[in-house]
């Protein structure tokens, strides 16, 4: 007796559905976001940390809805996956937290002060100049951690957190008088004995009748807005290093810091500061100098020099000489006005003096000048980039290096960078999708289904689909042209992150691009010419200002953990949420396992529960389930329907196809036949009950599932059309009456249809596996229909194939008859 | 050579628009995290050109935007919106703004937009100067 007929969807299947679609919908996020933040990283955009931390935010929420919804639609098979992403995302957070600045050495010699020690970039540039022999007056660095152990000693922490909590960020004022509370307290409080200690002993081993204090910020370049404003105190007796030292580590609570840490929730540990105490250098000549013109980028060292103590041109009370070397040359020298000198003072700190009228003020000679820009160039060499130099002549003429950074250069060329168009060059293809930007030249090798492997190293592989497995050979490849796919498929996302250029959605690629031909493929413009252009492939100038941010070095961290694709080959050992090592590698199992999951809860579904009948010409007993959007709202409370209620996309296709073959009857048998059938029913456990089993179509407005038994044999056909990228057809058919040869010579026929469609196939025995995805819905409406006719056209086909040779007539047949056997 | 006045409240964004207007130009860059500092900036003068950033906490940019029209008629304020707050950007240019752009930015769009402001700042300038001389040459 059947089961009474509800209207409404199991609710298990529907809510599996919901998951499913859910999941496609966070698969799609993910990736649009992956394109954007591989976009933003490698085009020269200028974004901060709150871009970084807002995209890894969204991305991480849209992950875990991912792994949320495969968990629930596999029963929590995949509950491993939730495992995975949680060490992902503790990664991804470790990266963006702000150096926790660790216990390490207080104080060290400027000689083996080195990076990551938490001492600041000017005491590890110095620290580094002097490893490498250049001269750099003696001294050392105090760390920042010897700050931090400084307040957290003392109670300052406590003091300062209270203040900043005081402020009113509305009023400059109140930052201002926060600020000068800090500030007295901080030089009201003594160092902890160990530091005072051990700043003592450094200095009295300096042996320095006088010393230089001066901030080594750890973020001092970063933070322009903070940079400059630090203190630093010349001249300083040693007995008076440790208030200096406090003096200089006031200098940093200015209402601008204040307002950063009061507004950005970060601690004022993250500004905190390294001290440099160097040998003070009465210097008889001071200044800069830069290694190249920072106005043009051309090559020549610029001196600016003034008589006494550098601070007098930095502080703008002296106009300095300024030399030009080029090449070895003195090309120009242009005398300063240098009437206010800055001088050491007898009892300490810098006396300013006006000269005297008349008073000549010496200038460095053109042979201390061109030895400088020798010094200064040697310095360059060592860092790789043009530096800016402070320098010091000593009263006995020795120089000295006091601090180098990188030199800022204005750029000529304003724009983003292009390539020149190519003029005059055969284009073979234009206006192709830009899914990895560059450009890159290779023999064409369009790829038919011949194994990875056999692909060419250094080839231009042109495929029809952008399915993620070609990722196995992004190392290889030079440039990749796909006739189907996007930006947003996980293929591009692999192709960007390993930097080969790629077009996508060229429309015949495999016949305009000739097999073995040279081609470069433009992924600037979107174009593809014949031979090889070598104007477009000169390698980019890459943007040195915008890869030093912060921003962007955080971005290509973040990076590494989120979209190298490891998990390439679904049927490969590794694709398995243990092997998940970044966000992409999830979302593409995710992805793969949510489609079979989904087809296996819809072949579970066979109670008849919710299922309406489904009246045609066709004599099939076809029950429908309707998951949403499947049928046409005039036939939510009929339980029977007709064709003309179905509102599914695929379904209607599929539909299209069975009806326009038709019902044909059993087929002509031959003596041999019905033997096959016999001997075949004969193997059959319960003949009878297969007879009488339902066909089942799980439908939606986007969805089918179609399990049916056409005589003997099972077929499912499972589909989704919804975004084109996440859109697919697959089939599943094996069995038969006939004898095993005959079942065999038939799915031999369907495999040949279905791969000429573009299907990919899967042959074993008489079971037929057949996928098609990533292209255009109207091309998978088409290729439903076809197979709902094939699918017609092939029942009890297999009890007639009594000859090899049958498999390429029958192929020939269906072709040419326009998808019908006219047998 | 122009002066420019860059206000907002992430660092990491002050450094770089110095650090690319500087290289990119010769226009020199001062700059701010704190906008009520940027407003004091202002005042005394000198810029011919405020960047500023809409969200900012204790004083947004719109709110800069305000005061600093309200001390100079023909200021040019550019501002720079976070992502899909295009309605603030709107109000933004409702109340004089020069121009706004969009985080995160192309460097070129930025150098773009300052050019176009230069541009402008200089074209009343010689503005003004004729007028000034016409008025001179009349009386």
């Amino acid at each position: 007796m059947r089961k009474a007929v509800r209207l409404e969807a199991p609710t298990g299947l529907l809510e599996r559905y919901r998951q499913y679609k859910r999941l496609l919908g966070a698969n799609s996020a993910i990736l649009t976001i992956l394109a954007d933040l591989q976009t933003k990283k490698s085009e020269g955009f200028l974004f901060d940390m709150a871009y970084v931390r807002a995209a890894v935010q969204r991305l991480g929420e849209e992950v875990a809805i991912l792994v949320q919804s495969l968990i629930s639609l596999s029963d929590g098979r995949f509950v491993d996956l939730e495992t995975a992403r949680q060490e992902i995302a503790a990664r991804l957070e470790r990266e963006l937290a702000p150096p926790e600045i660790t216990p390490g050495p207080l104080a060290l010699p400027l000689e083996e002060v080195g990076s990551g020690q938490f001492f600041g970039g000017k005491a590890e540039k110095l620290g580094e100049l002097t490893r490498r022999g250049f001269a750099v007056p003696p001294g050392f660095g105090a760390s920042a951690y010897a700050q931090k152990l400084f307040f957290e000693t003392s109670g300052l922490e406590t003091f300062i957190r209270e203040a900043i909590s005081r402020t009113d960020i509305r009023d400059l004022e109140s930052l201002r008088l926060a600020g000068q509370a800090i500030r007295d307290r901080l030089l009201a409080t003594p160092l902890p004995p160990e530091l005072s200690r051990t700043l003592g002993e450094h200095t009295a081993r300096l042996g320095a009748d006088r010393v230089a204090v001066r901030s080594s910020g750890l973020q001092e370049d970063g933070l322009v807005s903070f940079a400059g404003q630090f203190e630093s105190v010349l001249n300083v007796p040693p007995h008076q290093v440790e208030e200096r030292y406090k003096e200089v580590l006031a200098s940093q609570f200015t209402p601008r810091a204040l307002y950063y840490c009061h507004t950005s929730g970060f601690s004022y540990q993250e500004l905190a500061m390294g001290v440099l105490v160097m040998t003070m250098v009465e210097s008889r000549f001071a200044g800069v100098m830069y290694t190249a013109d920072p106005r043009t980028g051309e090559e020549a060292v610029i001196v600016n020099a003034v008589f006494g103590l550098g601070t007098a041109a930095v502080g703008g009370d002296a106009t300095p000489d300024v030399f030009r070397v080029e090449d070895g040359l003195l090309v120009l020298r242009r005398p300063g006005d240098k009437t206010r000198l800055h001088l050491c003072a007898a009892e300490g700190g810098v006396v300013e003096r006006q000269a005297a009228e008349g008073e000549a003020i010496p200038s460095p000679d053109d042979a201390a000048v061109l030895e400088l820009a020798a010094l200064g160039q040697a310095v360059a060499a060592h860092f790789g980039v043009p530096q800016d130099i402070a320098w010091a002549i000593s009263p006995q003429g020795r120089l000295l290096l006091l601090q180098a950074r990188p030199l800022h250069v204005v750029r000529k060329e304003k724009g983003d960078y292009r390539p020149p168009r190519v003029k005059g060059a055969a284009i073979l293809v234009e206006n192709g999708v830009i899914a990895s930007r560059g450009a890159a030249a290779g023999p064409v090798f369009v790829h038919l289904g011949q194994a990875l492997e056999s692909i060419p190293p250094g080839a231009v592989l042109v495929i029809q689909r952008a399915a993620p497995e070609y990722g196995l050979v992004a190392g290889r490849v030079a440039a990749v042209v796909s006739e189907g796919g996007s930006a947003t498929t996980h293929l591009a996302t692999v192709l960007r992150e390993a930097e080969v250029p790629a077009l996508f959605g060229v429309k015949d690629a495999a016949r305009l691009l000739p097999a073995g031909e040279m081609v470069t493929v433009d992924a600037y413009y979107g174009n593809i010419y014949r031979g090889r252009q070598e104007e477009l492939l000169k390698p980019p100038p890459g943007d040195a200002i915008v890869r030093q941010s912060r921003a962007y070095q955080a971005l290509e961290r973040v990076l590494r953990h989120i979209t190298p694709l490891n998990l390439l080959d679904p049927r490969g050992k590794n694709f398995h949420p243990h092997y998940c090592r970044t966000y992409h590698d999830i979302t593409r199992f995710a992805h793969e396992k949510a489609m079979t999951e989904l087809f296996q809860v819809s072949q579970a579904t066979r109670d008849g529960e919710g299922a309406r009948q489904l009246k045609s010409e066709l004599p099939l007993e076809i029950l429908v389930v309707d998951l949403g959007g499947g049928l046409v709202p005039e036939a939510a409370y009929q339980a029977v329907i007709t064709p003309a209620d179905l509102a599914s996309r695929p379904m209607l296709a599929y539909w299209r196809g069975m009806s326009a073959v038709g019902w044909k009857g059993p087929r002509p048998l031959d003596l041999a036949g019905f033997m096959s059938v016999v001997m075949g029913a004969a193997s059959d456990t319960n003949p009878m009950d297969r007879l009488q089993e339902h066909n089942y179509a799980i439908i939606a407005g986007d969805y089918l599932n179609f399990s049916s038994r056409l005589g003997y044999h099972f077929t499912t056909v499972d589909a989704y059309f919804g975004a084109p990228e996440e859109s697919y057809i697959t089939l599943t058919f094996y069995g038969g009456g006939a004898d095993l040869t005959r079942r065999i010579r038939r799915v031999q026929f369907m495999a040949r249809v279905l791969a000429h469609l573009e299907f990919r196939v899967e042959l074993k025995g008489d079971s037929l596996t057949v996928r098609l995805d990533r292209c255009d819905l109207n091309i998978l409406e088409e290729r439903l229909e076809i197979l709902g006719r094939l699918i017609m056209a092939c029942k009890q086909l297999d009890v007639t194939m009594d000859r090899d040779s049958l498999v390429d007539l029958y192929y020939q047949e269906f072709l040419s008859s326009g998808y019908n056997l006219n047998l | 050579m122009g002066r420019i006045l860059a206000v907002d409240d992430e660092l990491d964004m002050l450094t770089l628009l110095k650090m690319i207007i500087e290289s990119y130009t010769e226009h020199r860059v001062e700059v701010t995290n704190n906008p009520l500092e940027a407003v004091e900036m202002v005042g005394q003068g000198g810029y011919d050109l405020v960047l500023t950033d809409l969200k900012m906490p204790g004083m947004d940019g719109i709110e800069v935007l305000e005061r600093v029209k309200k001390m100079d008629e023909d200021a040019l304020v550019m501002v720079i919106t976070a992502y899909g707050s295009l309605e603030s950007a709107e109000e933004a240019m409702a109340k004089g703004a020069f121009d706004f752009i969009t985080k995160p930015f192309r460097k070129e769009q930025i150098l773009l937009g300052i050019d176009k402001a230069m541009r402008w700042r200089e074209m009343v300038r010689q503005n003004r100067e004729m007028k000034r001389r016409l008025e001179g040459a009349s009386e």
